[in-house]
């Protein structure tokens, strides 16, 4: 489980344990080996910029991290560039969409889930690793290609059986004020119209224009259900539920391990950051303060393993006593072998 | 005069849920109509055990009692909230439904003078996409009574003395950054009682106590990260080791009273 690779590793868990530093360590042991690695952070704070002495500008662009024994490629997700790279036709300048798109948008998730289920299909990597967001932000990720199932399910099914097959991109303005005209006219007009007297009639035009654009580009979004299948089918991926001595939130564990559904027992690890018990401290310290209390909580951990059958495999990961988080990285990766 | 809106933020695993639960806490103990608050409709185990007053509310319910008002009619607002479009698009747009539960607190708090919601807020980039969602949809909607209500909200957390950020971070460079970062951030946006402090300090009496030279060690770590960052007093919340809710409570305790005295 350490050794091999796979063509995806994911990275979740709860917020301050080691995600980034973890999964850059990973990234960097897998890169000496000569392996074409892309490691991409989809947790909105980007602390893998930190990491990776990359600036906010980079955000969004795939960015090589070039020292003399290793090379690899990162990515710090961004929804507007990722949108773009897929070459989404959004001419039309909608407003509703600009907004989405932004850095805080809220878009962060779904747009990941399409972006790197586009990076896997260009085989241009022998391993992605993902970096994800903390807790039940990951649960968020993983619901993203049901969400736009449901979105362009559901909700498209009770706009667009009004409006006919044949919906064609280049609608002229005067065209889509019919469409509009139609829409208010059939059943959705109630509806429209009680949402027309709570945000003003404008939006309802651009959010309709927004609901166009979206669906002309359906094929885009639905990328994110190839993902799902993925993790569904695969056997080249292995996700790492990454915890830490320091908190003691084995219930948020449980939480994410029990709903992270569409991932497999049989490729899962549940990671241990942050051990003391590693064979390198005097004795006589395990009952001290607060080693002590690390050291409980680390068997607390071990014993939920053994009992929850939750997981395939254990590792550990020493505590790092280091300030500066590239040297802390850099002590990581020896331990991945 | 203690702040009416009371939100903390920080990194994942900084201890929020801890911190907004002491305050609220001690808030009750001063006879004060404290509740507390958070988007995640699981509301932590540790909060229901002690009966702490909570406000909860799903961005779901949320909308529906605000379409409810606006269209003068809540059966009207049921009707409208239970369209496969509308659950969907909560679901596709999460600071939709985050920009209309803050809209419910403060509607909340202007409706009742003496309450005060300490909200536990998401981690970084998720409070970002809380507070931006008031900017971006204001951007979206441009005209109509929902922009009117946005800015309404907006007066409300802006003016001085109704809102108080505390942003939580652990001693590690990572989370430091990541503190420093949102501070900034709440700052630039127009709420300038925004505090950052350090969370889970090991410069307390139990661990200098203690003789264990690996405490000791990490100790000088984090005090080598504290003193790069910031030059001048940075409010320290010691690491309580217990393993029980109400000790840790009691450890803080102190540290949040300070907290509190400065409004």
């Amino acid at each position: 489980m350490k050794g091999n690779h796979y063509q995806l590793e994911i990275f979740c868990g709860t917020g301050g344990v080691g995600k980034t530093t973890l999964a850059t360590s990973r990234a960097i042991y897998l890169a000496k080996k000569d392996l074409r690695v892309l490691l991409i952070t989809i947790d909105p704070s980007l602390r893998l910029k930190q990491v990776l002495s990359l600036s906010d500008k980079s955000a969004g662009d795939i960015k090589k991290v070039e020292l003399e024994e290793y090379c690899f490629d990162a990515l710090l997700m961004s929804s507007q560039k990722t949108f773009d790279r897929l070459g989404i036709d959004k001419d039309k300048n909608n407003k509703i969409l600009e907004v989405l798109m932004r850095p805080n948008g809220g878009m962060n998730e779904i747009m990941a889930i399409i972006e790197v289920q586009s990076q896997l299909e260009s085989n241009n990597y022998d391993c992605i690793i993902l970096d994800t967001p903390p807790g039940k932000h990951f649960l968020d990720f993983l619901d993203a290609s049901k969400k736009i199932d449901r979105f362009f399910d559901k909700s498209y099914i009770e706009i667009f059986k009004f409006l006919g097959k044949n919906l064609n991109s280049q609608l002229p303005s005067e065209g889509k004020k019919k469409i509009f005209s139609k829409i208010v006219s059939s059943g959705v007009k109630k509806l429209l119209s009680y949402l027309e007297r709570v945000t003003g009639k404008e939006f309802v035009e651009t959010f309709i224009e927004a609901i166009f654009v979206l669906h002309q580009n359906k094929n885009y979004f639905l990328k994110a259900l190839t993902f799902q299948r993925f993790l569904k089918e695969s056997d080249n991926y292995q996700w790492f539920l990454v915890s830490s001595t320091e908190q003691s939130k084995v219930k948020e564990i449980i939480e994410i391990a029990k709903n992270a559904t569409h991932l497999s027992k049989e490729h899962s690890v549940l990671l241990i950051n942050k051990c003391m018990d590693m064979g390198s401290i005097d004795e006589d310290e395990f009952s001290k303060v607060p080693v002590k209390y690390f050291i409980e909580r680390e068997h607390q951990i071990i014993d939920f393993f053994d009992r929850s059958k939750l997981f395939k495999n254990l590792l550990k990961f020493p505590d790092i006593f280091e300030a500066d988080p590239k040297k802390h990285v850099k002590s990581l990766t020896s331990h991945w072998n | 005069m203690t702040s009416r809106l009371i939100i903390v933020s920080g990194k994942g695993g900084v201890g929020k849920t801890t911190i907004a639960h002491a305050i609220t806490k001690e808030l009750r103990a001063r006879g004060l109509n404290a509740f507390y608050t958070s988007f995640d409709q699981n509301c932590p185990s540790e909060i229901l055990k002690d009966g702490t007053p909570r406000f909860m509310t799903s961005p779901e319910e949320s909308s529906e009692a605000y379409i409810g008002l606006k269209l003068n009619s809540p059966l009207l607002a049921k009707w409208v909230m239970k369209a496969p479009f509308f659950k969907a698009l909560f679901q596709v747009l999460p600071p939709l439904g985050h920009m209309i539960l803050l809209g419910h607190y403060i509607k909340e708090l202007q409706d009742n003078p003496e309450h005060i919601v300490v909200l536990d807020s998401p981690a970084s980039g998720h409070a970002m996409s809380m507070i931006s969602s008031l900017s971006n949809f204001k951007e979206i909607f441009k005209l109509g009574v929902l922009v009117e209500d946005i800015d309404r909200m907006n007066d409300f957390l802006k003016t001085p003395g109704n809102t108080k950020v505390l942003i939580s971070s652990i001693p590690t460079e990572m989370s430091v950054e990541e503190g420093l970062d949102l501070t900034k951030f709440f700052k630039d946006w127009g709420l300038d009682n925004t505090e950052l402090l350090i969370n889970n300090s090991l410069n307390s009496k139990e661990v200098l106590e203690s003789g264990s030279s690996l405490a000791h060690k990490k100790l000088e770590i984090e005090k080598q990260i504290i003193s790069r960052y910031f030059s001048e007093d940075i409010r320290l919340i010691p690491q309580v080791f217990s393993h029980n809710t109400s000790e840790i409570l009691r450890g803080i305790n102190p540290i949040i009273k300070g907290i509190l005295s400065e409004g």
